[in-house]
């Protein structure tokens, strides 16, 4: 056991079925698996780290010594940098640590994501990190993987979150971009850099016109089709002539650039936002942009719930996002399940965060205008 | 009723007066009289009878998903509606109905209030089957009577104006006269001939202000 551990204690996330010690420990670095001496996603600097995606809130820089994804290894490079000490493993290889057997399995969230599946003396877990069930053309589709304890995230883990077809989604940010370029403006789309650009550019028709992005966006575009995704072309808005007409063009770009100096270029604009979050008009409402398309990376209610079952664990241990719900939910369904505390949700505002996985409040103002209870209303 | 969601989403979600101006002269210039008539109806007050407690939307969306009720608060309190809760809760429209805001309103609304609670219940849950979910948050909100579209008459004035190419006062005083959910209220309002009855009277957004009491004019004077 790791020194800090010791000095400040080790929280057991269950008892394991065979052992009686449990095979991944709640730790102030992360989730530590003691028989392997490696930690998942860890938050601190650490000698071992298994990463389940690139994102800034999974992927730290510091630590020693990382494993991750094959298919994800590019990103990770351009995340953590030329320095780190990247171990990297195919879907489904097995790598052996301690006697202790790691393997990943696509989670369908981002290009190169997985879940981390964990078997010692045969009793198995597997951590979920972040996924969704739908498919997405720039990453290999969710796997369910049966364990016996289940770590899974819960970003959206209330029944109000359904997302709509996803190709309806691509047919309003379509109708959208077509009505920029009819009214002479330029479509701006903000979306998180890594995963949901790419998507998004993946999935528009661009035959409406050309795809321009920061870059921030186009970076990870050219490691994306370094990685062999199909991606429509895109330029960075330093590549076009000098008093360029904007219009009609989109513009992927991070949510942070919304106001800034680099968009001043483009003239009018329309400005949309894609995330999970947009889904309820509270959180439309307190972004100010034109639009909101609500197209998560993360697992829906109904997606959680199927991997859950589909999982056949005897022991779901819920992270991030709307864990109390979901443990109670599970737990008056029969099924044993708690809560556990990681800093996998985000920070928010950070364009660095997961942007699905940092909630947008909405402000106080609005949601105070549209409170009214069950019988307040009346 | 699936353009009139759009348009109440639509125009929730922004603040500019320019796109809200837009997006009403759109709707209206697209949909039939009938329909604008009823859109303008909604605007300026003219809600249909309440027909259904929240509570009782609550109990109904509860047997229709089979959630518990702790998990449609839960729900409630991460919106902060209950009937867009409610609309985000129920599975997707098994029979889409593509009937106007006018025939909803005329055959399915108003009907509501003469129904005994039972059927009642049947009817809405119904419904329910019949709409996507931002067509089920606005028939939530008419039934029970809390639609609010926030729209000053004045904007509304300027919307409809600009549909027609009269100004903004003609069309202001016009929507003064007694609303009717018929094709020919909005008709009258867009009608090109400016009778003198348009152009006579006071501009209705400057009311007169009425001193009652000597103190009051002393008050309004600062003394």
């Amino acid at each position: 056991m790791p020194l800090e551990s010791c000095l400040l204690g080790t929280v057991g996330l269950g008892e394991s079925m065979k052992s009686g010690k449990p095979l991944i420990q709640e730790t102030p670095s992360g989730l530590y698996c003691e028989q392997g001496d490696f930690y998942i996603d860890p938050w601190r600097r650490v000698p071992h780290a298994v990463i389940t995606h690139a994102h800034a809130d999974h992927a730290r820089p510091g630590s020693a010594k990382y494993l991750a994804t094959r298919e994800g290894r590019r990103i990770l490079r351009t995340r953590l940098g030329p320095s780190a000490d990247i171990e990297t493993a195919s879907y489904e290889q097995t790598v052996i640590r301690n006697g202790v057997s790691v393997s990943f399995h696509p989670a369908g969230h981002v290009l190169g994501s997985a879940q981390v599946r964990i078997e010692f003396k045969g009793e198995v877990w597997v951590v979920s990190g972040d996924y969704k069930i739908e498919p997405d053309p720039t990453c290999a589709p969710f796997e369910h993987v049966k364990c016996h304890t289940f770590i899974t995230e819960c970003t959206f883990g209330l029944p109000i979150y359904q997302w709509p077809k996803q190709q309806e989604i691509f047919d309003d940010i379509n109708r959208w971009w077509r009505q920029c370029r009819s009214e002479g403006r330029v479509a701006v789309l903000l979306a998180y850099s890594l995963g949901k650009a790419q998507r998004l550019i993946a999935g528009v028709d661009p035959l409406i016109g050309p795809i321009y992005c920061h870059p921030s966006v186009e970076q990870l575009n050219q490691d994306y089709r370094a990685s062999g995704i199909a991606l429509p072309p895109t330029w960075l808005p330093s590549q076009a002539p000098a008093r360029k007409d904007w219009s009609g063009v989109l513009v992927v770009a991070p949510p942070s650039v919304a106001n800034s100096e680099w968009m001043s270029r483009f003239g009018l604009a329309s400005f949309a936002i894609a995330s999970g979050w947009m889904l309820t008009r509270a959180t439309r409402r307190s972004r100010s942009v034109d639009c909101g398309f609500p197209l998560s990376d993360h697992a829906d209610w109904p997606g959680l719930l199927k991997a859950i079952d589909e999982s056949q664990a005897e022991q779901i241990l819920v992270t991030h996002g709307q864990t109390g719900p979901m443990v109670r939910w599970l737990t008056e369904n029969g099924r044993q399940a708690r809560a556990v505390v990681t800093q996998f949700s985000g920070e928010k505002g950070s364009d660095e965060m997961d942007q699905d996985a940092a909630p947008i409040q909405p402000s106080e103002r609005s949601r105070e205008r549209e409170t009214h209870g069950p019988v307040a209303s009346q | 009723m699936r353009h009139f969601a759009r348009l109440f989403l639509e125009l929730d979600e922004t603040t500019a007066a320019n796109v809200q101006i837009a997006l009403l002269r759109d709707y209206l210039g697209r949909v039939s009289p009938k329909d604008a008539a009823w859109c303008i109806g909604l605007i300026i007050g003219h809600r249909p009878r309440r027909s259904a407690l929240a509570k009782q939307l609550a109990q109904w969306c509860i047997e229709a998903t089979q959630i518990p009720p702790w998990l449609l608060e839960e729900s409630r309190r991460e919106v902060g509606d209950l009937g867009e809760t409610i609309a985000l809760l129920l599975p997707a429209a098994t029979v889409p109905n593509e009937a106007s805001l006018s025939d909803w309103i005329a055959n399915r609304i108003l009907p509501l209030v003469e129904l005994g609670e039972q059927d009642r219940k049947e009817f809405v849950m119904a419904c329910w089957q019949e709409l996507d979910a931002p067509q089920r948050l606005v028939f939530n909100k008419l039934i029970t009577g809390t639609l609010k579209m926030r729209i000053a008459e004045k904007l509304l004035a300027t919307a409809i104006a600009r549909l027609c190419g009269l100004s903004a006062e003609v069309i202001a005083t016009r929507l003064r006269e007694p609303w009717h959910a018929s094709e020919g209220y909005f008709q009258s309002l867009i009608k090109k001939e400016v009778a003198d009855a348009d152009n006579c009277r006071p501009y209705p957004f400057c009311q007169f202000r009425s001193l009652t009491s000597e103190e009051s004019l002393h008050r309004e004077r600062g003394s």
